[in-house]
């Protein structure tokens, strides 16, 4: 194709456009030369100024046909252009020559990066994007920055779609979609703003959340609202290519590599584990809501709620869906009876729960009752609010009878099912709660009324007090439609269920009687300040109404750990510079640099962290250690003799025991060196979560500490737990079998982790094991038992039938039923399906077993856990006396645990009261062991 | 542009009465002004109603049809045409513009190569070296339309600033 010239003076070429080279595309317009008209009769009459003349076509230039000073006539060609390559097209259509290239015939396509977070369907090719990729990159390092990609959903706000009083502090409300739709509550993390703004000047903003577009723009429109800090940088939902990852955009939005970016995010799984990515702890602020915006199926449910702040009653219910209708209708009752004027608010929820989990009629009529007290007691205290305070208490405790009276029933059975079931149901109902969220809507005005009579009250109520008054307020409104109701509930009064309730719910009380009278009386609300605060546990020592203290800081760790990794980049960079390198270095180096110096120096020993069966370098607790660039060794090396252990090389002596509990071998070795450090796992965690050296002193050993041993899932590094989420399958699976199959000493104390401290509990292992692992994990215990089953004795046979039976009702829903039979013969497999279902169930929900694991101090567990123990070591092919000797001391070690927890021992050497012969065994089994190098790793806590 | 069109009024029987031949002008304003057509662009605004014809009563329904012709400006892009816009998005590769309802992406290679984009300035903007001229968002810019897309929902265009008395409209 040649680009003619076509006016019809001749000319003579004055100049070529310096940017029209070959190889270079010119747009349709671009000034390609400048020329002189000339009159036809001679070359020495230059008359004409200088013009330009431009290109009529676009295209690549090919080659420049006429040199410069010669002269053209029309149809002269001055350029030979190839066609345009549409570099940039934008829906479809070319962005250079207007070209649409729908009626093209080729299906494959130049442009294909998509490079503008908002408009994706703008698209460059390869080498346009390189070009940009590289100006921004020069314009980076020249403003000595990186690039941080922001999430948005519980790194820097929560939101929530819950009800919440609309007075918060830092909170604000938005519906999305116009007037009547959703509302959304957005909660700032503390310290967000100062952390954007010091930040924004190492780093360049960009969002990347899983939100919607409009939600993103919301929020950063909230956040930023001179569009300084994130400008147009926002990639949302609707940009996302891929729907639960986040990484595949990346490559797009930097096409020359993601070496210069740093990403924080409350969660890994979305960016593939990246190494460039800083996991933040989560923030949560509402409870019982997690991240709204999570991809499917990827929720994450393990915390939400149990912690963050709660506006609502939300004692609400401890309705399991799967329970059955009875219990169903009986804690409902149990709820209202609770919380009495708490209940008059939950009754909203309780209502709503109770149809959206499609319950039957019965328990939708029952729950309707509940709110028929209720409304009962709220009408009461309407009455009773202008009276004086006496008048009032009394109103309320008569009506608080009469509640009390027509759940009393239900009662008595209450108390154990609830404490069971709260942790996994709430969470359950819960998110039946987020979802009946839009038809709650429309209460939300009610707040500003409430907004206006708290400012007459005291300053120091809580968070809690407008939602009740709020339902209250509601409540006086439908009363004269349901008082001919009233006399049917009214009709017993009993006193002595006050005093047996008062036992129950003794926090709760003291607030029913506040919120009927609040206006008139002072003191009782010392009395609320003391009962919400208990609970609401996200730890809240609330002070206003408006403002809840918030402990989270995390931002502050974050600002300096970003700060730190920006100056280790732009060192590494000056190097480079200094060396006369030209290549930018990666952060993927700079950030676990960063993060290596953490604990650089330190040498560190686990005690009881880590479970035996679990080799400690595949541990979570070692990774760690590992990442923050510690030393991990399996033995204490003394300080003043470093390296004497024979099979080691040269290392440095310990520095730190990480122990869980006291009492453990090494723990009593450590304690005789001075200046060795003895804490909790607590420490390790919060090295990781904040990156930094953190004071021992706040974490030393002791005993009533109740210890995690699973590090909080945001401390994991990530190079750790990229490999439990491969593709090829589920690493944990193998993990925790394997040692059972190869191993042979392992398995037989598996059980004595405490329950709660259990590595499968931290994960969800249903995302990990299918059923076909699951029966092959079975298959492979068959195995073991069937060698293995000729040792074992007779009086252990029989407990062994004893535990089948149990293990069978366990094992009989996990195991597909051709195992069945195995299961019968088989103790530990029972015990295997037991942990794997117990771990199941922790999400699952409202299952037996996880009750045991959740609170397994009762007799029968221990029972049960012992003879595991002993029929699993029997397994082994081991002389009896040593199987008895080793299941002998083992489960000292859970009631020693238990009496820990129960915090009721005063002796300051031993932990366990009735069990110092068990313990003294155990320790003396523990040294032994210890001496003995090869089989102890086996057998003891490390 | 006037363009005479017609269009198809399906009124429900709760409407007959005598304000009937209102209700069918105003169905109309709200049905056509607004809408894009392939043909005829942007229905901007109907400015007579030329003739409301025959009801028909669909059978089993009540609803009656009416056929209508109106007048309505209309704006159809063509490519060519020198329009002006307001800039609403500027970025590296590019800006992106409004004209009316018509949205329109500039490229950067479509930009004068003396205006060089300013990722850091907020907001961001194309500014020439010596910086006598900025183009930022909201700004008014007067551009060639080199390309127009047309599918059932809108019109999208491509523009060019490459061109004699194009750029922005210093007013």
């Amino acid at each position: 194709m040649e680009l003619n010239y076509n006016f019809d003076k001749p000319a003579v070429v004055k100049d070529w456009n310096k940017s029209v080279r070959e190889g270079t595309f010119i747009p349709v317009g671009h000034v390609i030369l400048t020329y002189e008209e000339i009159e036809a009769t001679g070359a020495s009459g230059s008359v004409g100024k200088l013009q330009r003349f431009k290109a009529n076509k676009a295209g690549i230039v090919e080659k420049l046909l006429v040199p410069k000073g010669e002269v053209i006539k029309r149809g002269t060609p001055l350029l030979l252009l190839g066609p345009c390559k549409h570099p940039t097209v934008m829906k479809d259509m070319c962005a250079e020559c207007g070209m649409d290239l729908r009626k093209l015939d080729e299906p494959k396509q130049q442009a294909s990066v998509s490079m503008v977070h908002s408009v994706p369907e703008l698209r460059v090719s390869m080498e346009q994007a390189q070009k940009l990729g590289k100006v921004d990159e020069d314009r980076l390092l020249d403003k000595r920055k990186l690039v941080l990609l922001v999430d948005l959903d519980q790194t820097l706000i929560h939101t929530t779609n819950d009800n919440v009083p609309n007075n918060l502090k830092d909170v604000f409300h938005f519906q999305l979609w116009g007037h009547g739709t959703v509302w959304y509550h957005t909660r700032i993390r503390p310290y967000t703003q100062q952390f954007l703004e010091n930040i924004s000047k190492l780093y360049e903003l960009h969002i990347c959340t899983f939100g919607t577009r409009q939600y993103a723009y919301a929020i950063a429109h909230h956040l930023d609202p001179s569009k300084k800090l994130f400008s147009d940088r926002i990639l949302s939902r609707d940009e996302c290519f891929s729907q639960n990852s986040k990484t595949a955009n990346l490559k797009e939005l930097f096409p020359r590599g993601d070496h210069m970016v740093c990403i924080i995010d409350d969660r890994e799984d979305v960016w593939n584990f990246a190494p460039n990515l800083i996991h933040v702890k989560p923030y949560h602020f509402f409870r019982h809501t997690g991240d709204i915006n999570a991809p499917p199926g990827l929720s994450k449910k393990d915390q939400d709620d149990k912690t963050g702040f709660q506006f609502e009653g939300d004692k609400v219910d401890s309705k399991s869906p799967s329970s059955s209708k009875e219990s169903d209708t009986k804690s409902g009752l149990a709820s209202s009876d609770t919380n009495d004027a708490e209940a008059s608010l939950e009754k909203l929820n309780v209502r709503e729960v109770a149809t959206d989990l499609n319950l039957s009629e019965d328990d939708e009529s029952d729950n309707i009752d509940t709110e028929k007290d209720d409304v009962a007691v709220d009408a009461d205290m309407e009455e009773s609010n202008d009276d004086e305070l006496l008048k009032a208490k009394l109103a309320v405790n008569t009506t608080t009878n009469n509640v009390e009276d027509a759940s009393k029933p239900a009662q008595e059975k209450k108390g154990e099912e609830e404490i069971g079931n709260v942790s996994n149901d709430t969470a359950v109902v819960e998110k039946a709660n987020s979802e009946t969220t839009p038809s709650k809507i429309p209460e939300m005005p009610a707040g500003e009324e409430v907004e206006k009579m708290n400012s007459e009250t005291t300053p120091s109520k809580i968070p809690e007090m407008p939602a009740e008054e709020e339902v209250e307020k509601k409540n006086s409104e439908t009363t004269p439609s349901k008082i001919p109701e009233m006399p049917a509930e009214e009709e017993v009064e009993e006193p002595s269920a006050v005093p047996e309730k008062i036992e129950e719910d003794g926090d709760t009380n003291p607030e029913k009687l506040v919120s009927t009278d609040e206006n008139n009386t002072d003191q009782l609300e010392k009395n609320i300040i003391k009962s919400t605060d208990t609970e609401t546990d996200g730890g809240s020592s609330a002070s206003k109404v408006i403002e809840v203290e918030d402990p989270d800081d995390y931002l502050l760790y974050l600002e300096q750990i970003l700060k730190s990794i920006h100056d280790a980049f732009y060192s590494l960079y000056d190097d480079m510079g200094k060396r006369k390198e030209t290549s930018v270095p990666d952060v993927k180096i700079a950030i676990p640099y960063v993060r290596k110096k953490v604990l650089k120096n330190f040498s560190i020993v686990f005690s009881g962290v880590v479970p035996t069966h679990v080799p400690l370098t595949s541990s979570k607790a070692y990774q760690i250690a590992i990442h923050l660039g510690a030393h991990v060794s399996e033995k204490i090396i003394p300080p003043n003799k470093p390296g004497s252990s024979s099979s080691m090389s040269i290392e440095t002596p310990t520095t730190h025991v990480v122990a869980a509990r006291m009492g453990t071998a090494k723990v009593n070795e450590a304690r005789r060196y001075k200046g060795m450090h003895i804490v909790t796992p607590e420490w390790l965690w919060t090295c990781a979560e904040r990156w930094e050296h953190v004071e021992e002193k706040l974490f030393r050993l002791d005993k009533a500490k109740s210890v995690r041993r699973n590090p909080p899932a945001h401390c994991s590094s990530p190079d750790f737990r990229r490999e439990k989420f491969e593709p090829i399958g589920p690493i944990d699976g193998p993990d925790e079998q394997q040692p059972s199959t190869s191993k042979g000493p392992k398995p037989g104390v598996r059980k004595e982790r405490t329950p709660s401290g259990r590595f499968m509990d931290s994960i969800n292992p249903l995302l990990s094991f299918s059923a076909d692992e699951i029966d092959t994990m079975a298959h492979e215990v068959d195995d073991i038992i069937n060698e293995s089953a000729s040792s074992s004795s007779d009086d252990e046979e029989e407990i062994q039938k004893e535990k089948e039976r149990a293990a069978r009702r366990r094992s009989s829903r996990s195991l597909s039923g051709q195992d069945r039979q195995n299961v019968l013969e088989d103790p530990s497999t029972s015990e295997m399906t037991k942990e794997s279902m117990s771990s199941s169930s922790s999400s699952s929900g409202s299952s037996n077993e996880d009750n045991d694991s959740a609170f397994g101090l009762t007799s029968e567990c221990h029972r049960k856990r012992k003879r595991y123990q002993k029929t699993e070591t029997e397994t082994e092919d081991e002389p009896i006396s040593a199987k008895f000797r080793r299941g002998e001391p083992l489960p000292s070690d859970i009631d020693s645990l238990n009496l820990m927890n129960s915090s009721s021992d005063d002796d300051a050497g031993d932990d366990g009261n009735g069990n110092e012969e068990d313990e003294w065994m155990a320790q003396a089994l523990e040294r032994e062991l210890d001496d003995n190098s090869q089989s102890q790793e086996g057998f003891n806590m490390r | 542009m006037a363009i005479s069109m017609e269009h198809e009024i399906l009124l429900h029987p709760q409407y007959f009465g005598p304000k009937l031949l209102d209700t069918v002008k105003q169905k109309l304003f709200t049905e056509v002004e607004g809408t894009c057509t392939g043909k005829y662009g942007f229905v901007i605004a109907v400015t007579t109603i030329d003739k409301i014809g025959a009801g028909t009563i669909l059978p089993g329904q009540g609803f009656v049809t009416y056929p209508v012709k109106y007048t309505a400006i209309v704006f159809r892009p063509f490519k060519g045409e020198v329009v002006d816009a307001v800039v609403t998005q500027v970025n590296k590769v590019g800006m992106f513009a409004e004209i009316g309802p018509l949205s329109c992406f500039i490229s950067h290679h479509s930009i004068p190569a003396e205006m060089e984009f300013d990722a850091l300035a907020t907001p961001a903007c194309y500014k020439s070296k010596d910086e006598d001229i900025v183009i930022k968002q909201d700004d008014e810019i007067r551009l060639k339309i080199v390309g127009t897309r047309v599918d059932a929902t809108g019109i999208f265009a491509i523009g060019t600033l490459m061109d004699d008395y194009l750029g922005l409209i210093s007013s």
